[in-house]
């Protein structure tokens, strides 16, 4: 019974492609959360939206259009944030407001009737083909290449961003990586959970994680692990349940956030310091 | 010999506020260099502008010669840094001692690079130093402030720095974690022979520990040898009011 799900190629297909996200966006999000940047996910998954809309406008692919609206969205709020023009969340509501109202505006817009306004905001995931696959599985290898080579500095500037400038680190140069990063994470995990719950595939498994990690390393290794799961039942509820998937996986993630949540609150112990 | 730190006509203003006029300073080698002043006096400004973390808009900071608005000069010489305040953003920032100290031994010239056996080696050698070597996988949250404090000397340490430069590291640390500390620099400076610049409030302590001492209130009211602080009404210009130093025993080691 449990195999049922995979003798449909669209399932095959569909829980190849959240596997892939589930195993990456955490990967950015331990990132995310740890700089207190939580908020800009949300800000960025609303730019894809006007990057997907943008592409249906066009009449182009909508994750190619939607990959580069993000990415130069993301290096926009970098770059206002650096400046102190704006404090970060006045700058993040500018470009929220912006890619949700460029997004509709373009969406309405358009002609093309076959993409549905629901299927970007709640995701498509067991509408994903071949060409969606080849996309994610892209950017994944690039982001999770990224971070591994540049892990050790990452986490430098994540834990100081004084102290690693000290040490001679580019830190503005990281701050537009984990930017960069975080506007392909996004573009590739919109597919799966839609851009109103892509940031709980990266922040959530995260806080997760961190409920019970014992260090830096295991956190983003129990992350990926948690988001997985998150994936697997989430796809297997929506199968069996007939709901969107999207949702379910989402829902899943929660539940889970608030079981290591319970889990950490009954091992505690009275917390004696020494000097 | 080559001074660690010179310090020229050096102006830091904020907006239109300036905090530091006219700075003239030098730090020689081996030199244990106490910053005193009161509050808002430019103390933490004057640190981070010889960290490079901040710039001054008149004058040049020299760091063994060289300026530090110039190119790769930071990537060559190791600052060891311990800020005002560690917090680690939140208590729940998950990361092991181990893997703070490790951050020590990052630098531009090992990117894309893992750490080597050297490093390591390295990390363990100034965890023992601070005597910590056995909280090496205690999470971070899990320590006191004053092992927090130590733990980022550590850190610190573990780049084999030429200078170390400490902002107010005893400040909200018990009486007994601070003799321990001192001892600590006192064996950095006089066996290691390592050039150390402080800041603190408590001006007993630094009169022991610190072989110079500058005296700073936006501009240099004082530098020179310790035992000549106490000559004349230095402490009193600087400060505004009358100051009356009392030494305590525990600071005598």
């Amino acid at each position: 019974m449990v195999l049922d799900i995979l003798a449909y190629d669209f399932m095959q297909r569909a829980l190849l492609a959240a596997i892939i996200v589930a195993i990456t966006a955490p990967v950015v999000g331990v990132f995310m959360v740890l700089r207190r940047l939580s908020l800009m996910g949300e800000t960025l998954s609303h730019i894809t939206f006007a990057g997907v809309s943008l592409g249906v406008f066009l009449n182009i692919f909508p994750l190619w259009s939607a990959l580069v609206a993000t990415v130069l969205g993301s290096m926009g709020i970098a770059k206002i944030r650096q400046s102190a023009r704006l404090s970060g969340d006045a700058a993040l509501a500018v470009f929220f407001a912006l890619g949700l109202g460029g997004g509709i505006v373009l969406l309405s817009l358009s002609r093309n009737v076959a993409v549905s306004l629901s299927s970007i905001l709640f995701g498509s995931v067991l509408l994903v083909g071949w060409e969606d696959i080849f996309v994610i599985s892209g950017t994944s290898i690039f982001t999770l290449g990224t971070v591994f080579l540049f892990y050790k500095e990452m986490f430098y500037v994540t834990l100081d961003e004084d102290l690693a400038k000290v040490s001679g680190l580019p830190v503005n140069w990281f701050n537009y990586l984990l930017s960069i990063l975080a506007a392909i994470m996004i573009v590739a995990a919109m597919r799966v959970v839609g851009i109103l719950m892509v940031s709980a595939m990266s922040v959530i498994p995260t806080l997760a994680s961190m409920q019970l990690s014992r260090s830096f390393r295991q956190t983003i290794f129990l992350a990926m692990f948690l988001a997985v799961i998150s994936v697997f039942l989430g796809m297997f509820i929506a199968f069996y349940a007939a709901v969107p998937p999207g949702g379910t996986i989402v829902l899943t993630t929660v539940s889970i956030f608030f079981l290591t949540v319970a889990a950490k609150t009954m091992r505690r112990k009275p917390n004696v310091k020494t000097s | 010999m080559q001074p660690v730190v010179e310090l020229k006509d050096v102006d830091v203003a904020f907006g239109s506020i300036h905090v530091l006029e006219d700075i003239t300073l030098t730090v020689e080698e081996k030199d244990f260099l106490g910053l005193l002043g009161p509050n808002g006096a430019g103390k933490t400004t004057l640190l981070k502008v010889v960290a490079g973390l901040l710039r001054p808009y008149h004058g040049t900071v020299k760091l063994f010669g060289e300026d530090i608005a110039k190119s790769t000069l930071r990537s060559k010489i190791m600052i060891g840094y311990v800020p005002q305040r560690i917090t680690l953003q939140s208590q729940n920032f998950p990361t092991t001692v181990y893997e703070i100290v490790a951050t020590g031994r990052i630098s531009r010239e090992n990117t894309f690079k893992r750490l080597t056996e050297e490093d390591h080696q390295k990390i363990e050698d100034a965890l023992r130093f601070v005597g910590l070597y056995e909280l090496k996988s205690r999470m971070a949250g899990e320590l006191s402030g004053g092992q927090l404090q130590r733990i980022f000397i550590a850190r610190a340490l573990a780049g084999e720095p030429s200078l170390l430069i400490m902002d107010e590291p005893t400040s909200g640390i018990d009486i007994g974690s601070q003799v321990a500390f001192h001892s600590l620099l006192d064996r950095l400076n006089k066996e290691q022979g390592l050039t150390i610049m402080m800041t603190s409030h408590d001006i007993g302590a630094m009169s022991h520990m610190c072989t110079k001492v500058a005296c700073v209130n936006k501009k240099l009211f004082f530098h020179g040898l310790t035992e000549d602080l106490f000559r004349g009404d230095i402490l009193s210009k600087v400060y505004g009011y009358h100051v009356h130093p009392i030494f305590h025993e525990e600071h005598l080691m």
